[in-house]
């Protein structure tokens, strides 16, 4: 029987029109790796809250999201995150307040979440353990 | 009378329909598809459409394959609106990703909820 991929690349016009198609592909590639629902559930939730963030902030003609399923970690890059806001007040919203719960729910469904630079571009990554 | 589909809206040409808005009445909303930053605009504009003073609304979402935190955004912004003019807003049957979304964002106590 073939394995699966370790990692899916998906480059896509930097389009909010485009995040469905993005979330079926990563939901094709956790679907290989026999991942459960509530996982795929969750880092379905992670990929459209980053590449959301991403395409209404970005400069870029297009949105880059990686998906690697590594020996312990699934790993999620979404790239370019030039312009993503700061990470370093992510704590829960007032019920009423309207905005800013995605960077919150994304902080909440993985282990963790950072921006590191690679290639001279900023990526936002997150980890959740296998 | 039953209702119908009022809006839905497509992604690429080789994705489905992406949301469904059905308002059987102004006081009962059904929802199916998905809700993101994309498609939430398009819900906004709906809700839009509701008078403010509506004593009881109920959305059912059932059918919600998927929402993030933009259709969180439209739903508190309702839930807000209604509660202001004394009227309350209840979210019926929510999918295994809204239910999931809602519990994360620490909203199950803030929002009605009601599963059948």
């Amino acid at each position: 029987m073939t394995k699966p991929p370790q990692h899916v690349r998906i480059a896509k016009k930097a389009d909010l029109a485009e995040l469905s198609n993005i979330r079926r592909s990563v939901v094709e590639f956790l679907r290989q790796h026999n991942a459960a629902d509530d996982l795929v559930d969750d880092l379905s939730l992670v990929v459209s809250e980053l590449a959301s963030n991403v395409i209404e902030h970005t400069d870029s003609d297009t949105i880059l999201v990686v998906v690697e399923r590594t020996a312990s970690d699934w790993v999620i890059d979404v790239a370019d995150a030039d312009s993503i806001p700061g990470l370093d007040d992510l704590s829960a919203p007032d019920p009423s307040m309207i905005t800013g719960r995605g960077l919150f729910v994304v902080q909440s469904l993985v282990d963790s979440m950072s921006i590191v630079e690679e290639g001279g571009s900023f990526v936002v990554r997150c980890r959740r353990s296998v | 009378m039953r209702g119908h589909p009022l809006s839905t809206l497509s992604g690429m040409s080789d994705a489905p329909a992406r949301l469904s808005i059905t308002v059987n009445n102004p006081a009962s909303v059904v929802l199916a598809g998905e809700i993101d930053a994309h498609t939430a605009p398009q819900l906004a504009a709906q809700f839009e459409t509701l008078p403010d003073d509506s004593e009881a609304v109920e959305i059912n979402m059932a059918g919600v394959d998927f929402m993030d935190s933009s259709g969180l955004r439209v739903v508190i912004e309702l839930h807000n609106r209604i509660s202001a003019a004394g009227g309350a807003l209840t979210i019926c049957d929510p999918s295994r990703s809204v239910s999931r979304l809602l519990e994360i964002s620490g909203l199950t106590d803030h929002l009605n909820v009601r599963s059948s």
